[in-house]
């Protein structure tokens, strides 16, 4: 379709070279009696040092779009990705899976919601760490390694290193098994870090620390972060840019300060909108988006949130509206995209979207 | 103050549904050589009639635990336990069978309370056929179809089975069911926090509009104190097994008096970037929750504590009332 080629070419840019450029990236599943289109074009750079965002409802693509740029998918013989994904100026997507591994877990560093799943329950952290070391890292020869991971345990904040080391995930708790896996995407020096959900399994103070630690490697090591989040409270925390997916293409990507200010796009609005907060006014009713994302390849024709967006008009129905810089009156520099019809209006603060369905729940 | 800390120290809402007193639960560590641990430790609260009593905590506080024995679903070591001015604890037999149909409950997972094999329309007629509340296939079937109706489902829903629902239609349809038998006290057990926040907030509406329209209370379950702002008329914040603060939902929000409740504030991240961001890291807790198993002397909560002081390792701060409703178990309240 004519104006999704329009979203695939128009990129995202940051003022430095990126340390991982997404183009038109693709994703789809062949079912037994047809092809089935996830991912539709995700076109995304991530800035070294930069933190990005990847928000929206589980079933979005969100989670799907991390595995496909750590070539994850290739294992599954009905996936197939198509695009481009580059990282430090190689394209990841044709490279041979030997030299893809020796990348993901090394120059790419990865960590997963469910920290006790991704260890291994019979061997001891420690050795955990010491194989990514080996594997990836730098250090050579036991004794480096074993400084190497001493050191790897405490700048993940594991207080008493040493003993720790001796331990098995089950003797740790889930916020110290997700250090420890943090741990261990370090031990490779990654530039780059793709965390999906990595805090939804840990209470909420827990959830804290991990975040604090993340900004922090953020702060000292310039790493790149990825972070995957259904959570737009943690968003706002964490992210320098935000990037909403839906129904597997983007539907908005903006700096965090302007995304939140004011979003551009009916379903950013609703995400946050919807956000259930302590600190609001004592209002009790949650203005909630209708329906639900839909299935994989149940995609409506047009803009694929029109089904359940309170602003549809008849061309939504006919066109899906490509990601394009929002008007140089909001936007001067340019950063601010989104795909929908009625992103003028809205970012004028013409249209109030939630305020009918805020009155008269279902 | 009052010595014993295990007596409520608020007077209860007028005219309570529930009202548990002096609540103990203890649990045999396996593997534990007679290690137990105390998952609720003298809990007392009291939940008015067509009102939320918002129950927040992390993992292991005894949240759930308390949920569980208002469901029957356990006993207690200790404590009473007061439904509708009866002794709650003192049913059995067939009269507990009947009275089970006043506290129905809501669980996280829609997915595990279903049975897979089952369509949702039999799920919510089953429950209806048990107390005897419509007569008849033709009846149970048309008042499931009212039901679904109430939860926002269109009634053909009736026939999916649960692996064809969505995540938030299945929670509607548990909803459903719990309401079929007009339980006067629903126990919802972090009911809406494996939903998509857009999801979520529809079913946070629709517990509120439930009980304006059916005048049923509710016990709402949360590691989320921001759900819990939406719903909850009084608020008590769980700390290993006890309540360290109480009070209207205004006042939790506003003024919350211990140092934990301010953490917990503190650490749910806003959708607000210059909110999120202020006084960030300083404001989050160090540490985490210590084992139930190996209680520190003195307050439970001292060792991630801020304030903590020579008295807090000396002796356990009761629950005591700082003014009007508001009870906070703290040397160093505010």
């Amino acid at each position: 379709m004519a104006n999704e080629k329009a979203g695939i070419e128009r990129t995202v840019t940051s003022p430095e070279p990126p340390a991982l450029s997404l183009r038109g990236l693709t994703v789809s599943y062949r079912a037994p009696d047809r092809e089935l289109e996830l991912i539709t074009g995700v076109s995304l750079d991530i800035g070294p040092g930069e933190i990005v965002c990847l928000v929206g409802e589980s079933g979005s693509g969100k989670t799907l779009t991390g595995r496909a740029v750590l070539g994850l998918l290739r294992r599954n013989p009905r996936m197939r990705v198509g695009g481009s994904v580059t990282f430090g100026g190689r394209e990841l997507t044709t490279l041979p899976e030997g030299k893809l591994r020796r990348i993901r877990g090394g120059q790419i560093g990865m960590i997963f919601q469910d920290p006790a799943a991704a260890l291994d329950p019979v061997i001891r952290v420690g050795d955990q760490i010491a194989e990514a070391i080996a594997a990836h890292g730098a250090a050579a020869g036991k004794r480096a390694i074993r400084d190497r991971m001493v050191e790897l345990l405490s700048q993940v904040g594991i207080t008493d290193p040493e003993l720790r080391a001796r331990q098995f995930p089950h003797e740790l708790s889930g916020g110290m098994c997700q250090r420890v896996l943090i741990a261990i995407a370090l031990a490779g020096d990654p530039s780059l870090l793709i965390a999906d959900e990595p805090t939804t399994a840990l209470d909420v103070t827990i959830q804290a620390q991990v975040l604090d630690l993340l900004a922090t490697l953020r702060a000292e090591r310039g790493l790149s972060i990825l972070l995957i989040t259904h959570d737009m409270g943690i968003a706002a925390q964490m992210a320098d840019r935000v990037v909403v997916m839906y129904a597997g293409a983007l539907a908005e990507v903006a700096p965090v300060t302007a995304f939140f200010a004011r979003p551009g796009h009916p379903y950013s609005l609703g995400l946050v909108q919807a956000v259930p907060r302590a600190d609001a006014p004592r209002g009790r009713r949650l203005p909630a988006i209708p329906g639900s994302v839909p299935e994989a390849g149940m995609r409506p024709p047009g803009c694929p949130f029109q089904t359940r967006c309170p602003l549809r008009l008849d061309l939504c129905e006919q066109e899906a509206p490509p990601l394009e810089a929002a008007a140089a009156r909001h936007d001067a520099t340019g950063r601010h995209l989104v795909a929908c019809h009625r992103s003028a209006e809205l970012l004028d603060g013409r249209l109030s979207v939630w305020s009918a369905i805020t009155a008269g729940t279902s | 103050m009052t010595e014993a800390p295990v007596t409520p120290a608020l007077a209860p809402p007028a005219a309570p549904v529930v009202e548990v007193r002096d609540l103990v639960k203890s649990y045999r560590v396996r593997g534990g050589r007679g290690l137990a641990v105390r998952a609720l430790d003298g809990v007392s609260l009291a939940v008015g009639d067509r009102s939320t009593y918002g129950l927040v905590g992390e993992s292991g506080c005894g949240k759930t635990t308390l949920g569980r024995l208002l469901l029957r679903l356990e006993r207690p070591d200790s404590g009473q336990i007061t439904f509708d001015g009866q002794d709650w604890l003192a049913k059995r037999g067939e009269r507990l069978r009947v009275a089970r149909k006043d506290i129905q409950a809501v669980f996280q997972d829609p997915l595990g309370s279903l049975d897979p094999r089952r369509t949702a329309g039999y799920a919510i007629g089953e429950a209806l056929r048990a107390h005897g509340l419509a007569a008849g296939k033709g009846g149970r079937e048309q008042r499931a179809a009212e039901l679904l109706a109430q939860v926002g489902l269109a009634p053909e829903l009736a026939r999916r089975h649960p692996g064809e629902l969505s995540g938030g239609q299945r929670q509607r349809v548990t909803i459903a069911r719990a309401i079929a038998v007009q339980p006067k006290f629903v126990v919802c057990d972090e009911a809406t926090s494996a939903l998509d926040v857009s999801v979520q907030a529809q079913i946070i509406n629709l517990l509120i509009d439930l009980q304006e329209s059916l005048g049923v209370s509710y016990l709402f379950i949360s590691h989320s104190l921001a759900a819990v702002r939406h719903v909850a008329d009084r608020v008590g914040v769980m700390y290993l097994g006890r309540i360290v603060e109480e009070a209207t939902a205004g006042r939790i929000f506003t003024a919350p008096q211990h140092p934990y409740t301010r953490a917990l504030l503190a650490a749910a991240p806003v959708p607000d970037p210059a909110a999120a961001r202020k006084g960030l890291p300083a404001g989050h807790l160090g540490g985490e929750v210590p084992s139930a198993t190996s209680l520190p002397s003195g307050c439970r909560f001292r060792l991630r504590c801020p304030r903590a002081e020579a008295i807090c390792a000396a002796q356990e701060p009761p629950l005591a009332e700082l003014a009007d409703g508001h009870a906070v178990a703290c040397h160093f309240p505010g």
